[in-house]
């Protein structure tokens, strides 16, 4: 029955186009820090991974403004994440048993966010970080499930040390503060690999969101 | 655990009357206002003591682990810098527990220019109904904020009365809905108001 749901939600919602929602894979949503379980509420916009190293990706002239973050902010998913950080960046010891930070963005309602980039630091050969803007919505004023899309995402594939990546956002980009809140997640390691984080070789140095009011 | 932005429009309907020129004090008209919201997700909560265990739910909601004895987190609520007036305190979260999940919406002042003990005030309290599963609650407020340059307002959530209950009960966001007051621009010559 999930699935049927599921698969309605992602026709309505217009699955294939560039900017469509499609629903996490059970990888996808484990590799998030997700429960792929949950009521099957759990999507991503078709084209959030792709990322787009341009300058042009965070301009819209005269428009865009950007908010820049620090890892400094963020607080583990859950107590068993330990953060240590020098002027070099934040990063996850290796004795960590959970792999994600989480930051909370707060942009104003009605905010359309255009681009993400990130700063870091990578000399890990087999370690890669990323950094995804979450969505989470509630039904407004009424009890429900919580909806959750992955907006866009970034993994840093370099190792050979400093690095800085971006991507545009151009769907499912309208920030809405009554009835959603919105996180970036960063995962300090790549999925599979045998420690949650990697330790002082992955370092998150810096977001910048960019957007328009 | 977070940066802001300050809101610069309505989303929802304005709450007073259109009040303009001279018109102001023949209508009686105190203040414009122009209605907002903040919402703090539960990724925003940190424990109070810094040794409590904690985790998410199945839905990515703040629960506490159960065992670890403190319930207790707190999140800033980031109110835009101007005057304004709280509405609505509302909270979204899982609750298969018999106990409740609560959220308090607390304001600590100090003195603007000398050391002082901060003064405590419980501005609204909100706890979740029922055992079902997802759940919505809200407390309905008028309470005028105007004075941030002395006090700073937080959200304290609860799981539980004394201990925690584990992940049957979880806290997904809060969000707090407000009017921002904004007041009369004064006609420098007439003084929104004709000769004297």
């Amino acid at each position: 029955m999930n699935s049927i749901i599921t698969l309605l939600i992602a026709v309505t919602l217009g699955a294939g186009e560039p900017g469509a929602l499609v629903p996490l894979t059970p990888i996808e949503a484990a590799n998030l820090g997700l429960d792929s379980s949950y009521d099957g509420m759990m999507y991503r916009t078709l084209d959030a991974g792709a990322a787009i190293d341009s300058p042009h990706a965070e301009q819209i002239e005269g428009m865009t403004q950007s908010l820049t973050l620090s890892p400094r902010d963020q607080r583990g998913a859950s107590n068993e994440v330990f953060f240590n950080d020098t002027a070099d960046g934040r990063w996850c010891e290796l004795g960590s048993s959970n792999a994600f930070g989480d930051i909370v963005l707060m942009l104003p309602h009605g905010t359309t966010v255009t681009s993400m980039r990130i700063w870091g630091f990578d000399t890990n050969a087999t370690n890669n970080m990323t950094v995804s803007l979450i969505e989470r919505c509630t039904p407004n004023n009424v009890a429900g499930s919580v909806f959750t899309s992955v907006i866009a995402e970034i993994t840093a594939s370099a190792n050979s040390g400093n690095f800085s990546q971006v991507t545009a956002i151009g769907a499912n980009n309208s920030i809405d503060t009554d009835a959603c809140s919105y996180t970036l997640r960063t995962r300090y390691s790549t999925p599979g690999e045998i420690n949650f984080c990697a330790g002082n070789t992955l370092r998150l140095q810096k977001i910048r969101m960019g957007f328009t009011p | 655990m977070k940066s802001s932005i300050q809101p610069q429009r309505s989303r929802r309907a304005v709450s007073s009357a259109m009040c303009t020129g001279a018109l102001w004090l023949a209508l009686g008209c105190a203040s414009l206002a122009q209605a907002d919201q903040v919402t703090v997700d539960a990724r925003d909560f940190i424990p109070i003591f810094g040794n409590t265990p904690f985790s998410e739910s199945s839905a990515g909601n703040l629960t506490c682990s159960q065992g670890g004895g403190v319930n207790l987190f707190l999140a800033q609520l980031p109110l835009p810098p101007v005057d304004l007036d709280i509405k609505q305190l509302a909270i979204w979260g899982g609750d298969l527990s018999s106990s409740d999940a609560n959220v308090t919406l607390i304001r600590y002042c100090q003195s603007e220019f000398s050391p002082s003990t901060p003064a405590t005030t419980n501005i609204a309290s909100v706890d979740s109904t029922g055992n079902g599963g997802n759940y919505f609650d809200a407390a309905t407020l008028n309470r005028r904020v105007d004075d941030q340059q002395t006090c700073i307002y937080m959200l304290r959530a609860q799981f539980g009365l004394d201990n925690c209950p584990g992940n049957t009960l979880s806290i997904a966001r809060v969000r707090v809905r407000y009017d921002v007051v904004v007041l009369p621009v004064v006609d420098a010559i007439f003084r929104n108001s004709f000769e004297n």
